[in-house]
Formats: structure tokens, C-alpha cells, sequence
């Protein structure tokens, strides 16, 4: 005879729905997002939800997992869609697939699957991808490309190599926002104007809303995150008024996705409310200096990486609250 | 050449704190010894061949002994020695016994004819009694080392399961 | 603070309420063929009958040891059986019953308990088996003795079940107040209880008038009812003075240091039963829930009732059992699966549920009412780490599994915890006994090489003693010899005055 624990359940929520429920949240970015890459970037979604989702079934098969109750908790789904979102629209076919493939394999299961793993999923696919083609990721249309290209030019484009092989049609391409910001910065006379992609960071802005409401995710790392973040940015201004400005930094780039959906994931976050604030701090200013001093554009895959490392002392320091 | 000087210098300073840092903090075999006897479960059982556990503990830190020689401890002791002395975790040497359940010494009281001898056989003594008098063994403070069993005369005492497990250390 | 687990908490509440809704009467069970009663080792115990003995209903069995124990007493009539030592070192008491039931009490006290004094009537509780029923088993007149014949201050009449799943308490009340009054009445006499509040839910207009009728019917002096929030855990004890006396204990200090002093409504009326009929306390009220058939009793049985006595009908056989209702739960050892003072609240056979691994979302550290950190101290438990359990308080832990109803993984957090903590009592005790053994042999070891020193010493001295006579006895040891050799001396000294010339 054993004993049970738990003989009623009755916690209104499961992994499952908290994963549904996140997805749903992203729903209105992602709508947007979808206006503004057109087919290319529906494309992007729905490929690296299905790789995901795919090597999610194969590795449940190959670790004896059941196979409905793993893929119930939609955690692979919410995964693929994240690349999806990173990636930018036209990018050859096979890119998303080996994001997809590095985050659930790799980043996931080799550590033992949802709930071990000390780096965000997504963000290992994505920061992995991004190094190892940075020509293909950096290539972003101008937007709004909304749905210039047809749903047969872009199968043929993305089966073909993505964007990439096509440079020849230059007036297609242009630099994002950040990209204007970065080679700018210091340039005396020159405005920068965020382009349409702040729609899609107001969208996700929402989502986020939405989630701090229903408290499936708590203040402190989007609080944290974006005030660090403006912090630096406005210190910046302060000193060059040129650089790019509390707006840009805001609502260009991946910055409310990140801030709401990514560096929230409870996996690989700090747990205890000082380690969050510590955690998201540490990440808006990551993206801060990685944006103003690094190689790359956007920063939110980088940042919310290098602080996934630092989770562990993060929770180890955590009791602090109660030496007084 | 000036590399050979760099690197000739650098070994030497290095080499001479080393020497400094090893004269200011000798190692020290007496918290060795003391760490040992830590991880062992204090049965007092002799099992091992030594008298009790801090001989056995004195003759690993001289390397006499081998961490695998104690039966009660276990293969946690073992694997708890290997960790603190950088050694590889080997098999219980099963020519020093084997690893029991816990168990505690009884006096049949009926059956004693007071002879001290268990008294004087056992390593905490925790068997009080007076000649010709009954014996009894004081629960709290037995180990469960079995000692007493041999030298009684009339095999009066038997070992009883106890509900707790014998100390090993689990507390690192 | 914890408003989701509240929130998840009284969906549950609603659940149990619609069934319950008629009537929650409390029904009596026939007694089972056998009762039985396990006494841990360990303990000092003093079992009083003996095997094939026929015993009476309440008679004694296992007689009540001085600060410890209460006494334990039969639940029925009929035969003993003393089963020895199991492989953990329990004995088991048990009883065939005769059926018959037959009672022997001692005489009734009645209205006579106000001559008594606190000690007089600690002695009557801790001889007639008296322990609280509200969970804890603590024996009462160790409750009253820790007042140190201080007056009490508060006493406290917790008749808060904050756990949804246990409805035996409110089912007492309605039936019982009466007794109820007339118990707290005699137990602020016995703890000299300056002020008696009376704790109820302000969800419960029901139970309020019936307590305050009885209470007009037989009042209690300077006795108040408490309304307070239904919310869990509002009933344990801590929370309960905090939120009904008003008065905030500190951590680390037990209630009755303060001159606080609670006691179950169970109890009461067992005091009441005790005085009023000399009925020694041998059962209780106890919920049973029977989840497969969606069952809820509040059922009259006597301690030591199988559970497998109480699965009946559909669910013939009994595979798991929960304790202590939805939240609050203790762990069964598989062979104590009979009712014991503790079990106010009985599942069986419960639903199974699926378990994931840790997102680390928080919502447990959001709804803990001790303010831990539920995912921290899992990923401690196991593999156990009492270092770090101890730095994150698992100590603090009232086991109140708020955590357990928001975990969105399912994971069976309060008893993970109460398995390290005995893991860790474990090692505690072990460590104790080590260093005890260690100290021990130390000084048999420093006895030995004194008593051998001195042993040695003593041998030493008494040569030196004989060599040194032997030395001294070559001269002048042995009188005859000496008179030997002073006649030789002499002798030897004649022929030279031989040889002078005599004196002219």
C-alpha cells in the first residue's frame, strides 16, 4: 500500500496550460510580425514549430518517454514559435530546422528535458544559428515586406537558399533599426527613426501585460530588465546625443519579446524574487552593451544567455532575504 | 633570451613559494587523522583490524590501512574516504566481514552468570553488571559491535535489529 | 499572500460542500474482527496485559508513563494477543473482538472536577489516554504540565478545520456542542484560563449558532467566539492565536511559554466524555473519503480499525490511502494503516496523479505562508543536502501543502519535505550516537592506558622496594647475620691483639 500524495487535485494550473497560455499571450506579436515579414516569416513559424516539435516526438520515442504526456505540455511548440519570432523572414529552408534541432536536442533534453535545462532552449538554437550563418541572419527585408513575395516565390526562395542567394535585388534588403543604430552611432546630424517593428515589440508589450496579470510570470525580470535598460540608455543620450535613444533601444529588436517571453522562461531564470531583479538587471544591461559595443545588432539572445550562466549562484545566494 | 630569463625567473619564484607555502602550512596528519575518524561510524567494532576507529583512522593516514576494511560503514564510509582523500572508490574488502544490518547487543538477563567478561570486551562500555551479578547493556550506548559476543561463556547475548541505522557519516 | 492556493483551496471546498449540503451526520461503524494497536520501539512503554487476556472496552493496555505517553486503552471487549518485535522493532497489541462491546469505566467525576486541582486532573487525562485530536497526538496533561502551573491566559478552542477535506470538527459541532461547551469549560478549569476564545470560521453561520446556544445554555466564564477567515491555513496553531488572540508568536518559541494554550474541539468533547462518563478516550470522529465513489462519511470508530475495514462495497480493496485530507498529510507507514488519534481525515484509494519535473515557476514560493522557497528546498531534498536545507529553513516548514495545490508539475512537495526531515533526524541521531561512541571509547581508551600506567607504576615501585631491601640486607639486613659477621669482625680483630704483646 502507498501512500499518494495530492489525493484531489486541484491546482487550476498544469504545465500544459501554462505553456498554452504564454503561446496565446504571443498571439497579437506574432500577428503583427506575420503582417510585416509576409509569407517569409509564417514560413519561419511554421517550420521551426514543426522541427520542434518533431525532435520533441523523436527524442520521447528514444528516451522511453510517453509520448502524449511530453508533447502535452506544449513546451517544444512554445520553443519553435520563439525561433520562428528571432528569425528573420526568407532565411534558407533548413536554418530554423537546425535551430529547432540544437534547442530541443541539445539544449533541452541533453540536460534532461523540460525543467533541467540551465539554458533557455530557444535562445541556444537561435544564438547558435546566428553564429554559424551571420550573413544569412543579418540579411532582414525591408519591412513592411507584408506579402510582396507570393507563397510559391517564397517556398522557391527559402528552398533555395534563402535571401542570401538572391543579394542581386538590393532594393529588397535594408538595415534594421538597430543595424542604422549601431553604424551610426556618433554620426552628427542623423536621426534615427525606429521602423514598423515597434508595433510588433507593443504587441508583445501586451502579451507580456497580460501574463504579469493573470500572474504566470512575476514583475520583477520584465521590471528590472526594461528600467536597466532605459537607464543605460538614457545615461547614453546623456552623454552623445546622437546615440540611439531610449525609444530605439525599447522598441526596435527583440527587446519586448525578450523582456517578456524569453528571459522569463521560469527554467532557466533565477527562482527567488532578489534573483530576479539581479537576473533581469544583468540582462538589460547585456543587451545595452552588447547593442552599443558588440558585433551583433540585437543582444537579447546573447544577454539572456550569458545570464542563464549566472542562475545557479543566483539561487544559491538566494536565502538572503532572511539574514537581517 | 630574454624569454629564457622570464621564464627561468618565473619558475624560480614560483618554486620558492611553493617551498615557503608548504614550510607555513605543513600538512597536518593529526586533522587528517581527525577527519578520517569523522567518516567512520564509530562502532569501535575492530573489524578492520585495528582497535577501534581512530587506530584504523591513525593507520590510513600513515597508509598502513586500506579505506576498504570496514564493514559497517559500508560502501557509504568507502565511497566517503575515497572523496576526502582523492583515492578511487573500491569494494568492500570482504575479508574483514561483511556489511549487516544494524543491530543492537541483548542480554538474555535469565541466562548471565555475571561473569565480566563482556564487560571488559566492550569498547564503550556500555555493559554494566558486577560479578555474579546479572549483566545489562545500556541501549543508548551500544554500537552494535558484536565484541561482547565471543567471550560469553553461556552465549547469553544476542544482537537485535535496531530501528536506527549505525552512524555513518552522511553529513558532508 | 497565498490567494491562488486559497482560490484552488475553496474550489475544492465547493466540491466537498455540494456533497455534503443534506446533512454530515455522524454515523457509528460495527467494529471490526480486529483491533490493533502498534507501539513504536523505542519509547517507554509499559504494556499491562498480556496475551489471551479477555479485556473490557476502555480497560488499559499500555499504562501512561510520567511525561511521556499517554495511556492507550482497549477499543473493545475481547481477547489480547501480544504480537513481539517486528523487524522495526514494533509491538503489536491486538485485539480479537468479542462483539459484545461490554464497558467497564471507572466512576464519572461529573460537576465533583471543580474540586480537583490542575495536577489532580492532569493525572485523570494522561491515565484515561487523553491526547489532542486535532492531528499532533500531543498527550494533554503534557500540554497543561508545560504551563508550569501558571494560570493560562488564552485558552484557545481551535475549531477552525482549515483543511477542506476534513469535516469531522464541524460535524462535532453541530451534533455535539454541548459537549463541546461542557469539555472547554472543564479544560479552562484544569489550565486555569483566564480567557477562553472559542475559533470558529466566519463561513459557518450554522456551527455559530449552535456553539452560542449551547454556550447560553452552559456558559463558560470569560469565553468569547472568534470568527475568523476561512482561509487556509488558518487553523494551524501559530496563525490561529495570531489571527483569533491577537496575539503574535514568535519563531522558535512554543505558545505555551506565552501562557497559550489550544486544544481541539475533539478533545474537548473527549474531556467532556471523560469526566461526565469515565469514558477513557478509545475513538474519534473521523472523515472518510472515498474518492472512486465519491463518498464522504464522518464515521464514529474506535483507534486501531483496519483500514481495510472501512473499503467496502465497490472498491473492495484498498491499494493507497491518504492522511489528513487534501493538504495537510502525513505519510502512513504501510503496516500502521489503522485509525489512530491522529487520523482525522481518511482517503482512500486516491485519485492518482501525473508527476513532472520542476519548472521552477515559483508559484509554490508565492503561496508559502512561512515565506520558503518550496523549489529550492526540492532540489536539496533530493539528493539530500541538510547543508543547504538548513540554510533555506526547512525547518520553517509547517507542512501545510499550499505548495503541493498550486504545483502546476505535481509534484508531491510536502512530502518530499517531511521525508528529508526525517532523513535528516535520522542523521542528526546518528551523528549523535557516532560522536557519543567516539567519546566513549576515548575514555574507555584513556582508563585502560591509565589503569595499565598506574598498574605498571605500582610493579615498578614494589621492585625497587625489594631490590632496594636486598641491597640494604647484604649488611645489615639479617640480624643473625649481622651478629655473624660483628663476631667475625671481632674475631678477626682478637689474633691481632693476640699478637701484640699482652700489657706487663
Amino acid at each position: 500500500m502507498e501512500p499518494v500524495n495530492k489525493p484531489f487535485r486541484t491546482g487550476p494550473l498544469t504545465v500544459n496550460t501554462i505553456m498554452l497560455l504564454v503561446i496565446a499571450a504571443l498571439v497579437p506579436g506574432t500577428v503583427i510580425h506575420i503582417y510585416l515579414t509576409g509569407w517569409g516569416g509564417l514560413a519561419n513559424l511554421l517550420v521551426a514549430a514543426a522541427a520542434a516539435m518533431l525532435f520533441e516526438y523523436i527524442v520521447c520515442v528514444l528516451r522511453n518517454k510517453p509520448v502524449r504526456e511530453t508533447m502535452g505540455d506544449h513546451s517544444a511548440l512554445l520553443t519553435g514559435l520563439l525561433i520562428g519570432l528571432c528569425l528573420p523572414p526568407l532565411v534558407n529552408l533548413w536554418i530554423p530546422i537546425i535551430a529547432a534541432a540544437i534547442a530541443i536536442l541539445l539544449a533541452k533534453h541533453i540536460y534532461g528535458g523540460l525543467g533541467n535545462n540551465i539554458f533557455n532552449p530557444a535562445m541556444v538554437g537561435y544564438a547558435a544559428v546566428l553564429v554559424s550563418f551571420p550573413r544569412d541572419l543579418s540579411l532582414w527585408p525591408t519591412l513592411p515586406q507584408s506579402f510582396d513575395f507570393g507563397i510559391i516565390q517564397t517556398i522557391n526562395i527559402i528552398a533555395n537558399g534563402g535571401l542570401v542567394e538572391y543579394t542581386h535585388w538590393d532594393s529588397l534588403t535594408g538595415a534594421t533599426t538597430l543595424d542604422t543604430a549601431r553604424t551610426s552611432t556618433g554620426t552628427a546630424g542623423q536621426h534615427i527613426t525606429i521602423g514598423l517593428e515597434r508595433w510588433t515589440n507593443i504587441a508583445f508589450l501586451c502579451g507580456g501585460a497580460v501574463l504579469l496579470r493573470l500572474r504566470l510570470i512575476n514583475w520583477h525580470i520584465p521590471v528590472s530588465l526594461l528600467a536597466t535598460l532605459s537607464l543605460c540608455a538614457l545615461i547614453e543620450q546623456a552623454i552623445n546625443p546622437n546615440a540611439a535613444g531610449l525609444s530605439v533601444h525599447l522598441l526596435a529588436g527583440a527587446t519586448m519579446l525578450g523582456a517578456f517571453f524569453i528571459a522569463t522562461d521560469p527554467v532557466s531564470a533565477a527562482a527567488g524574487n532578489t534573483g530576479r531583479l539581479i537576473y533581469g538587471a544583468g540582462i538589460g544591461l547585456l543587451i545595452w552593451l552588447i547593442r552599443t559595443f558588440g558585433g551583433y545588432p540585437d543582444a537579447v539572445a546573447f544577454a539572456v544567455l550569458l545570464m542563464n550562466c549566472t542562475v545557479p549562484v543566483l539561487d544559491y545566494l538566494e536565502p538572503w532575504r532572511w539574514r537581517k | 633570451m630574454s624569454g629564457i630569463v622570464v621564464v627561468t625567473a618565473l619558475a624560480l619564484a614560483i618554486g620558492a613559494l611553493l617551498g615557503i607555502a608548504s614550510k607555513w602550512f605543513p600538512s597536518n596528519t593529526e586533522s587528517i587523522v581527525e577527519k578520517i575518524d569523522e567518516l567512520l561510524p564509530q562502532t569501535q567494532c575492530a573489524q578492520c583490524g585495528y582497535p577501534g576507529c581512530r587506530p584504523y583512522a591513525m593507520a590510513i593516514a600513515r597508509g598502513d590501512a586500506e579505506i576498504n576494511q570496514c564493514p559497517p560503514g559500508g560502501e557509504q564510509t568507502i565511497s566517503d574516504l575515497a572523496n576526502l582523500l582523492g583515492r578511487k572508490v573500491v569494494a568492500l574488502n570482504t575479508e574483514f566481514g561483511e556489511q549487516k544490518p544494524p543491530a543492537l547487543a541483548y542480554i538474555i538477563e535469565e541466562d548471565c552468570i555475571g561473569c565480566t567478561l563482556c564487560i571488559h570486551a566492550c569498547p564503550v562500555d556500555a555493559i554494566i553488571g558486577s560479578a555474579k551479578l546479572m549483566h545489562t547493556i545500556l541501549i543508548d550506548h551500544c554500537t552494535g559491535c558484536e565484541l561482547c559476543l565471543p567471550p560469553c561463556p553461556v552465549d547469553c547475548i544476542e544482537m537485535r535489529p535496531s530501528a536506527l541505522p549505525p552512524a555513518s557519516t552522511a553529513t558532508s | 499572500m497565498n490567494t491562488r492556493a486559497t482560490k484552488s483551496i475553496r474550489s475544492y471546498q465547493a466540491r466537498v460542500d455540494r456533497a455534503l449540503r443534506p446533512a454530515t451526520p455522524i454515523t457509528t461503524r460495527e467494529l471490526p474482527p480486529t483491533l490493533q494497536y502498534r507501539i513504536a520501539p523505542g519509547s517507554r512503554h509499559n504494556i499491562v496485559v498480556n496475551t489471551d487476556e479477555h479485556v473490557h472496552t476502555g480497560q488499559t493496555l499500555v499504562a501512561a508513563i510520567a511525561d511521556g505517553p499517554a495511556s492507550i486503552h482497549a477499543g473493545s471487549s475481547g481477547t489480547i494477543t501480544c504480537k513481539q518485535t517486528d523487524s522495526e522493532g514494533h509491538t503489536t497489541i491486538e485485539i480479537a473482538t468479542d462483539g459484545y462491546d461490554s464497558r467497564r469505566f471507572k466512576q464519572a467525576i461529573g460537576d465533583k472536577f471543580r474540586s480537583m486541582s490542575s495536577v489532580q486532573l492532569q493525572q485523570l487525562f494522561h491515565h484515561n489516554g487523553l491526547v489532542g485530536l486535532g492531528g499532533a497526538c500531543f498527550p494533554v496533561a503534557g500540554k497543561i504540565a508545560a504551563l508550569e502551573s501558571k494560570p493560562a491566559s488564552v485558552l484557545l478552542v481551535n475549531a477552525v478545520e482549515c483543511d477542506p477535506a476534513i469535516l469531522c470538527d464541524r460535524a462535532l459541532l453541530l451534533e455535539q456542542a454541548s459537549a463541546a461547551i461542557r469539555g472547554i469549560g472543564i479544560a479552562a478549569h484544569a489550565c486555569n484560563a483566564q480567557k477562553v476564545i472559542i475559533a470558529i470560521k466566519n463561513d459557518e453561520p450554522a456551527i455559530h449558532t449552535a456553539v452560542q446556544n449551547a454556550l447560553e445554555k452552559n456558559p463558560v466564564e470569560n469565553s468569547s467566539i472568534c470568527k475568523v477567515a476561512a482561509d487556509y491555513p488558518v487553523g494551524y496553531e501559530r496563525y490561529l492565536f495570531a489571527s483569533a488572540s491577537e496575539i503574535p508568536v514568535p519563531e522558535n518559541t512554543h505558545p505555551t511559554a506565552l501562557g497559550l494554550i489550544s486544544f481541539n474541539v475533539a478533545t474537548c468533547i473527549a474531556i467532556a466524555q471523560l469526566i461526565d462518563r469515565g469514558e477513557p478516550l478509545f475513538s474519534r470522529v473521523t472523515t472518510v473519503h472515498k474518492p472512486t465513489t465519491g463518498a464522504i462519511q464522518n464515521l464514529h470508530i474506535r483507534f486501531g480499525t483496519p483500514l481495510n475495514h472501512l473499503v467496502q462495497g465497490s472498491d473492495t480493496t484498498l491499494q493507497s490511502v491518504a492522511y489528513s485530507g487534501l493538504i495537510t498529510e502525513n505519510l502512513p507507514s504501510r503496516r500502521t494503516a489503522t485509525i489512530s488519534p491522529a487520523s482525522n481525515c481518511v482517503i482512500l484509494n486516491p485519485e492518482a496523479t501525473t508527476q513532472n519535473d520542476c519548472i521552477r515557476c515559483g508559484l509554490c514560493a508565492d503561496v508559502c505562508p512561512a515565506s520558503l522557497q518550496p523549489q529550492q528546498l526540492l532540489t536539496h531534498s533530493e539528493p539530500l543536502d541538510a547543508k543547504q536545507l538548513a540554510r533555506h529553513q526547512l525547518d520553517r516548514c509547517i507542512e501545510c501543502g499550499c505548495c503541493d495545490t498550486v504545483c502546476p508539475s505535481g509534484i508531491p512537495l510536502t512530502r518530499t519535505f517531511q521525508q528529508a526531515m526525517q532523513a535528516i533526524h535520522q542523521q542528526t541521531l546518528q551523528i549523535q550516537a557516532a560522536e557519543r561512541a567516539k567519546q566513549r571509547f576515548a575514555a574507555r581508551q584513556n582508563r585502560l592506558e591509565r589503569q595499565s600506567a598506574e598498574s605498571q607504576a605500582k610493579l615498578a615501585r614494589k621492585q625497587a622496594a625489594l631490590t632496594q631491601r636486598t641491597k640494604q640486607s647484604t649488611p645489615s639486613a639479617d640480624p643473625r647475620k649481622q651478629l655473624l659477621e660483628s663476631a667475625l669482625r671481632r674475631r678477626s680483630k682478637k689474633p691481632k691483639t693476640d699478637n701484640t704483646p699482652p700489657p706487663p
